[in-house]
């Protein structure tokens, strides 16, 4: 249709003399906007109460009803980024943008019309499954156009995007609590016209992107970009298809880790608050655990960035050695820092605050991983499979978490000592995860594309 | 068709970041406020 031409990938080509700063800023666009999802505990407790506005009567929701929406969700976005990626490839970053604000806003939309209703099941259509394909596109969509805007320094370049999806929990949250705040009544709960505001706002913003966006000419590289860096065998210049590549053990071995990664990292934001409470009995309130969650979110975020530029000049391979590494060790020893042990809040928040922080960094720093293995050719396609981890992690933490810590409880272990055994699973997953690390070799020459090396320019240092 | 080769603006490339420092600002902002909490509760 000539009205939506603007949307096709040959539209999108940046013009010479076209800033490759534009462009992260077009990603952050998106992800600050899809990472609302990451608040939607926020609404939890007033679709709760629609029926008895200041507690559940009733006919209202359950929490576990309402639970479900974001649960469905998070496996939207693992089966769109999955189901979706290698379409992303050939129709361009914009069209994917576009379809991502669209089915992000109209799951808002949907969702505001179940809660006006009183219909659930339009809630899990809407925000759960409509809303889910707009976080998997939008969640993949910048990632092989910023690798391709910034050959050099492809970790900074996404970390840039995924530090945007830590973030836009930050935005969501007082957002959406501000607005309820201003619509409630004493017949009215408020979410409902919170929904269609923040559909509408976020489809606006969301439309910046998608103007903003632009992929590079065939060929383009970065001014004065320096060729003579030292080379690294794990950087291949060879690109690899996406349906070979999910046939390689190293996608194989970036999964587990990204998916024991993941996991371990879940089992601190699942039980932040209850957690610091538990270790430090007595001396921590339920409003300062709040503060504590605030600042563990800050360093998802801060992670995020700060990671995977980081691995731009360490490596990817060294990265995830710290990631797995210290990080099992932290885990390891953030159960001593507890109010039986050492008794230090100070201590504890900071080693967890290290980890999360490479909680983070391991979903940032994936696809400069991946385009490392694979080249850049079908990166988004290969990181959308890839988050299929994210999606079983999602599962795997919690249950992990809560059967294990239930299963301490039963066999009369003190709440203290239940975390304890719960972080040192996670630092097993962790070394499995390490395993894995050191077993990534680069791709063998019979998976690599016919002349791809003639595509890819010369790669960076790491 | 001439090709268009004009370089982007710096005051293009700083609105285009002001638009989004600004409510990621405003939403760290508001979790440094929340995360005070935690050490306003810590005696060590």
């Amino acid at each position: 249709m000539a009205l939506f031409s603007f949307l096709d990938r040959e539209k999108s080509v940046a013009h010479p003399g076209y800033s490759r700063w534009l462009v992260p800023p077009a990603a952050l666009a998106i992800h600050l906007a899809i990472g609302q999802v990451y608040s939607f505990s926020v609404f939890k407790i007033p679709l709760t109460e629609q029926i008895g506005i200041t507690k559940p009567a009733p006919g209202d929701w359950t929490q576990p009803q309402v639970a479900w929406i974001f649960s469905l969700a998070i496996v939207m976005l693992g089966l769109s980024a999955a189901l979706f990626g290698k379409w992303l490839e050939t129709a361009g970053p914009r069209k994917a943008m576009f379809f991502s604000a669209v089915c992000f806003a109209a799951g808002f939309f949907v969702g505001d019309l179940g809660i006006a209703l009183h219909q659930l099941w339009l809630l899990y259509v809407g925000y759960g499954v409509i809303g889910g394909v707009g976080l998997g596109l939008g969640y993949i969509s910048p990632v092989s156009t910023l690798i391709k805007w910034f050959p050099d320094r492809p970790g900074l370049a996404t970390g840039m995007a995924i530090m945007g999806f830590g973030g836009g929990a930050m935005i969501g949250s007082p957002l959406a609590i501000k607005l309820m705040a201003h619509f409630k009544t004493s017949t009215d709960v408020g979410i409902g016209p919170t929904f269609l505001i923040m559909g509408a706002v976020y489809f606006v913003f969301m439309m910046f992107g998608v103007f903003m966006i632009r992929v590079p000419r065939e060929g383009w590289k970065p001014e004065g970009w320096s060729h003579d860096l030292k080379p690294n065998a794990l950087i291949s210049r060879h690109d690899v298809d996406v349906s070979t590549a999910v046939r390689t053990p190293q996608f194989y071995l970036l999964w587990i880790i990204l998916c024991v990664n993941v996991t371990a990292g879940i089992g601190i934001i699942e039980q932040a608050s209850p957690m610091i409470q538990d270790l430090f009995h007595g001396m921590i309130t339920p409003v300062a655990a709040g503060g504590f969650v605030g600042l563990l979110s800050i360093f998802n975020m801060g992670g995020r960035f700060f990671w995977s530029s980081t691995s731009d000049y360490i490596g990817r391979k060294p990265t995830y050695f710290i990631f797995l590494g210290l990080g099992a060790a932290l885990y390891l020893f953030l159960p001593m820092t507890g109010g039986d042990r050492m008794n230090n809040v100070k201590l504890f928040a900071t080693v967890a605050c290290v980890l999360i922080s490479m909680y983070g960094g391991g979903f940032a720093t994936i696809p400069a991983y991946l385009r490392d293995l694979f080249g850049s050719h079908n990166v988004s396609a290969i990181h959308g499979r890839l988050l299929t981890a994210w999606s079983t992690a999602g599962v795997l933490g919690p249950v992990l978490v809560n059967n294990m810590r239930e299963y301490e409880l039963a066999h009369g272990v003190d709440k203290a000592g239940a975390y304890q055994a719960v972080l040192h699973i996670m630092a097993g997953l962790l070394v499995v995860g390490f395993i894995a690390n050191l077993l990534v070799r680069p791709v063998a020459e019979k998976y690599w594309l016919p002349d791809s090396v003639a595509r890819n320019p010369e790669p960076s240092a790491h | 068709m001439a090709e268009n080769t004009t370089k982007s603006s710096p005051a293009m490339i700083a609105a285009a970041w002001l638009l989004v420092s600004v409510p990621l600002a405003w939403g760290i902002y508001n979790t440094l406020l929340n995360a005070v909490k935690l050490f306003q509760a810590v005696p060590n």
